[in-house]
This record gives C-alpha cells, structure tokens and sequence, in this order.
C-alpha cells in the first residue's frame, strides 16, 4: 500500500516537473526510481517468501501481522476457521475486541523481538470459543528490525478438557482417600509412610518421618512377615488379618490388604496399604461364640437340674410304694433343692438379660444385705470345713442400692468361693475360709469382698471369668454368676475386679460409687 | 447274696437317686462322697461293680480311677464312669497313661432303665 501510494507520488512528480527539466535528467531521475521500487519490492518478497514455504503445512493456525497488528498474511487452516481476514486486526478477529488484548505476545515480539507465548480464548466463524496457545516470532528486516511478526495459533481445548478432567479426577480421588472409612497409607521401601489420609492421621502418630510400624505397631523395628516387604518382593496384593495399636493405646483388629505402586516401568515404587477395622466384627463374633458356649454351658446345667428332679421324684414314688416316710422326705428335699437351683438360674438370666431395670432403694444398708447372705450361705455350709466370715467396717453407712441386685451379687460371690473351696485338691487343706467384707473407702465408695482360700482361677483361664460362661463343676454357682456380678455392679455405677493364684484362692472386689 | 454296688459322687442327689435305683433292683448299696473316701470303702466293701463321677472335690475322679485301677485289691473291680462331659475323648484326653478304659462311660443326666442295664451287664446279671 505504502509502496503502491509513493510510486503514484513520484509519477505525478515527474509528470509535473517534465516540461521544466530536460530529457535526461528525467531518464536519470525515472532511473534511480524504478532501481528503489525494485531493490523495495525484492527485500519486502525476500523477507515474505522466508516463511512461504512452510505456512500452509504448519499445524496450527498462521497470521502475519505488522506493526497494527493488522492480519497481512495467514494460511489455509486460518482461512478454514476464521476466512479470508487481510487487512484486519487480530484481535478483532479472533476475540471481536474493540482494542488490543492484554498481554499480546505479538505487542511483546514487536517490543523486544523475541518469541513469546500465551494462553487465550478464541472465538471462530461458527461461534466456538476455542482455548489456545499463542506462540509470536519476529520476522527481520534486512537491517535486522522487526518488520512483521508470526503468530501462531493452537488449539489446545481437547488438551484443556483432559487437563480439567484429570484435575477433577485427582480431586475426587484425593477426596475419596482422604474421607474413605478406612485407613490407607503409602509406604515406602524404607517403611515410611509418605502419604496417608485423614482416619489414618486420626488413629496413628505420624509426622513426615514416622515408619508404619512405629505409627501402628509402636515397635522399633519391621514387624515379622510384614504384608508390605512381601508386595515389595513379588509386586502382588496381599491380604492379613493383624491387630494393630493407635495413639490412644487402644487395640484394633483390622483386615491389611497391601498393593504394589508401580512405576512406567512396572517396578514396585511403593505399597498401598489399607487397614479396614474389624474390631466390632471380631467383638461380635467373639460374643456370638460365647453364646453358643453359654447356651450349650447352660443345656448342660439344666440337664443336670433336671435329673436331679428326675431323681427326686424317683426317690419320693419308691417311698411311697415301700411305705417309707424317711425316704419320701429325702426325695421331696432333691425336688426342693433342684427347683430352688432352677429359681437361682432363672433369677441369673434375668440380671444378665438387658430387659430388667435396676430396682433402686435410698437409704440401704448394705450391711443388711451383708448379713442376710452370710446368715443364708453359713447354713449350707455348716457341715464343712468351711469357716464364712464376716467383716464390717463400723459405723454402718447407707446409700442407694438396688437391695435385691445387691443380694444376688454377693450370692453369686459366696457361692462360687464355696465351690472354689469343695473343689481346692489342695489335702493339705483341711480347713477354708472365705470372708465376706463391707466397708467405705475415702472416696465414700462402697466396697464389697469376697475372699477364698480354695483352688483358685487357672491362669489360663483368668481373663475370660467375665465374659465366658464360667463354670467348673459345682452347686452354689448357676454358672452365669460373675455375668451377674458384673452387670449389677455397672448398673450401680460400679466395677467389679478380682486377684487369684491357682492353689492359693481368689478374691474379687465390688467397688460402688456414691449415687451422684 | 445280692450284688454290691460302691457309688462314688459328690453330690448328695446322685447318691441318693443311684442308692434308691439299685437298692430298689436288689443290690447292696455303699456310698462315698468323695474319691479319696471312696477308694478306701472300696477296698473294704469290695464291690461288684463301681459308679464314679469323674468331676469331684478332694480328688478328682480321674485320680481315684487311677488309684482304683492299681491298687491290686480293687484293680479288677469294674467301674463305669459318669461324665458331665458329652464326648469320651475328653474324659481319655487328660492323661490315663497305660490303665485300662472303664468298662463303661455314662453321660449324665442318665437314662435311669438304660443305666440299670449297662450295671447288670457289666456284672454278668
């Protein structure tokens, strides 16, 4: 254009000044001017035909542009999506702005000549906005000034989609991690953990350096058999059940599972591993065996309540065929004795059964009560050489009981410590004693003691009195006795502990709060 | 002459109950309260036949099983077993070393006819 507007001028120049010049000045004149116009067309073709060749087979978008950032060139695909725009502003075009974008990169070239890139938003002929990456490059003069710059457009909207879906995808995933109801954690080959989520960090101490079995197992060193050296060595997931410790102390039986973490090339870089708690399933299990033990413990007790009727009964009809009053009343006393036995049991179930509701009284005794069971076991066991004793601190005290709960509680007590006495093998034994004690403590708590002398709890047996259906073989226990124990003293609010050594006796402790 | 029959059992109905079945059956009764009573009555009464419950204060029945079993004047006096305990193997499972198995292991609660029959059988009645 500039070329076409001064070629006109120096015509219209010449035209006018020919008749005042003579003939060879102006051949001199047309001469020089047709020696510019040519060297100006051949550098603007030269510096055109520098990018010429490859315009039309560049994969992305192409413009010229010069100083106004006016579009003076562009290739086909431009053409395709944007038309024919020659002559217009880019930024026109491509974003239909009445002014130039911020931060143009073609501005930049134009500024400094080098090559700059940004990410923009396009909008094309069919109204599609298109995110693309701008890449500007200047196009020299032969005095090396910018005289035109490159802009090169690329869409990277289906790059952009996958970008935005992927970060998507890591947040859900992150998310899902971080809140799953479960404890995971990555480790490495050096059992650290080097990441783990937010039950995880809950449960377990872990700062940046923590290894897995301090944070779970509170040891010093890898745990024996560990699940995540086993991925490490075969690349395969792995599955075990371990019990594990938090930061409170507190055991938990959970299900491991470990997966390997693997590299582009397939090497095992980390282990995944996943603890899913377990310990109520275990809890629940554990009561449903002790159950089915209680009910099978409990069909045996019956079987033999039964037959003791059965032999009462026996016992009173022999009587009476053969006239025999002695033996009618031995047998009757059988049937009495096995009913009462039947009664305690009944009575027992019903304290462990979750139905009954404590009856509480103010201003109990419980020195009453003491009493009562010390009056009531002394009698059965007058022909034995067991001494029950009785121990109460004075003054008497008073507070709210459940009297009847309380009673079955120290029956059960007493009972069991006469059976531990029957059946101490101990013969250097001749005689046993089992006291029975009442006192406060400074806390104005209730203490409640049973104290025996007989064959004591085997040790391997010590820490299941209180959930297993207990019982070794006897008649003053219904078996389901320290059941009943434990659950009348935490209705009271209380804790029941014992202490024995097999051979030497047991003693068990009530401990009832004052009511608050 | 009637039989003679030793029951050994620590509890009071049992002793009753078998006393009165087998007194009633025409037997001569004896009874022990516990294993180490029972051994030496016994060795006096010299029974045909001995009940012993296996699960007993002052010696566990097993204990007088043993005793029974050697001592040469009650070693060939048969004796069945009674057992609280439903399977054989939990009576034979505690130790027995080489003794002989008792002629006869009864679960409780009995069967008052079957029981009778097992004791007369064992007794060539």
């Amino acid at each position: 254009m500039a070329y076409t507007a001064s070629a006109l001028a120096v015509t219209i120049g010449l035209v006018l000044a020919a008749p005042h010049f003579p003939p060879w000045v102006l051949g001199v004149a047309l001469a020089v001017y047709l020696a510019l116009v040519g060297t100006l067309l051949y550098r603007g073709q030269r510096r055109l035909f520098t990018y010429a060749p490859w315009r039309d087979v560049m994969p992305c978008l192409l413009t010229v542009q010069d100083a106004d950032l006016r579009i003076i060139d562009s290739n086909d695909r431009f053409r395709d999506s944007f038309g024919e725009r020659e002559g217009e502003q880019c930024y026109r075009v491509y974003k239909q702005r009445e002014s130039p974008c911020p931060e143009c990169p073609v501005i930049r070239t134009f500024g400094d000549g080098q090559v700059h890139s940004s990410e923009e938003t396009v909008i094309d002929m069919a109204g599609e906005v298109e995110n693309v990456v701008v890449t500007s490059a200047p196009l020299l003069d032969d005095e090396g000034k910018v005289g035109a710059v490159v802009e090169m457009t690329t869409s990277i909207t289906d790059l952009k989609t996958l970008q935005d879906e992927l970060e998507q995808t890591h947040r859900d995933y992150k998310r899902l991690f971080e809140q799953v109801p479960c404890h995971i954690s990555v480790i490495d080959r050096d059992y650290k953990v080097v990441e783990c989520n937010a039950m995880y960090r809950r449960d377990f101490n872990v700062d940046g350096n923590s290894f897995c079995y301090d944070a779970c197992k509170h040891r010093d060193s890898p745990c024996p058999k560990c699940l995540v050296d086993e991925t490490f060595l075969d690349g395969q997931p792995h599955a075990r059940e371990e019990t594990l410790t938090t930061r409170d102390r507190r055991h938990i039986d959970v299900v491991v599972n470990t997966m390997p973490v693997r590299d582009a090339n397939g090497e095992t870089t980390a282990v995944v591993e996943m603890f899913t708690d377990i310990t109520e399933v275990k809890r629940l299990q554990k009561q449903l065996t002790l159950m089915g033990r209680a009910v099978a413990g409990m069909a045996h007790r019956i079987k033999n309540i039964l037959m003791g009727l059965e032999g009462g009964i026996y016992v009173v009809n022999t009587g009476m065929e053969e006239d025999d009053r002695a033996q009618i009343s031995e047998g009757w006393e059988m049937v009495e004795r096995n009913v009462k036995r039947v009664s305690n049991l009944v009575k027992d179930l019903l304290y462990c059964s979750k139905e009954r509701t404590p009856d509480f009284h103010n201003e109990v005794c419980p020195h009453d009560i003491v009493r009562d069971v010390h009056e009531l076991y002394s009698k059965r066991v007058e022909d034995e050489a067991i001494a029950l004793v009785m121990e109460l601190s004075d003054p008497p005290h008073r507070c709210t009981f459940d009297p009847e709960a309380i009673h079955s509680l120290l029956c059960n007590l007493v009972g069991n410590a006469i059976d531990g006495c029957r059946f101490d093998p101990d013969e250097s034994k001749t005689t046993h004693e089992i006291a029975l004690r009442c006192y406060r403590d400074e806390r104005g708590s209730t203490i409640l003691e049973v104290e025996d002398d007989g064959v004591g709890i085997p040790e391997d047996m010590s820490d299941k009195v209180f959930e297993d259906f207990f019982s070794t073989k006897g008649t003053e226990g219904t078996g389901v006795g320290l059941l009943v124990v434990q659950k009348v003293a935490h209705e009271h609010g209380g804790s029941v502990t014992f202490r024995s050594k097999p051979g030497e006796g047991t003693a068990f402790k009530v401990i009832i709060p004052p009511a608050s | 002459m009637a039989a003679k029959i030793l029951i050994i059992d620590d509890e009071k109905d049992m002793r009753v109950y078998l006393g009165t079945l087998f007194r009633k059956a025409g037997y001569e009764i004896e009874s022990a309260e516990n294993g180490e009573e029972g051994f030496e009555r016994a060795k006096t009464f010299q029974p045909n036949l001995i009940t012993l419950d296996v699960m007993m204060p002052k010696k566990s029945g097993l204990k007088a099983y043993a005793e029974l079993r050697t001592a040469p004047e009650t070693k060939d006096i048969p004796v069945i077993v009674l057992t609280g305990l439903t399977k054989q193997e939990d009576f034979f499972g505690e130790n027995l070393g080489d003794l002989p198995r008792p002629d006869a292991l009864v679960e409780k609660p009995i069967d008052r006819d079957g029981f009778l029959e097992v004791a007369r059988r064992i007794m060539g009645d």
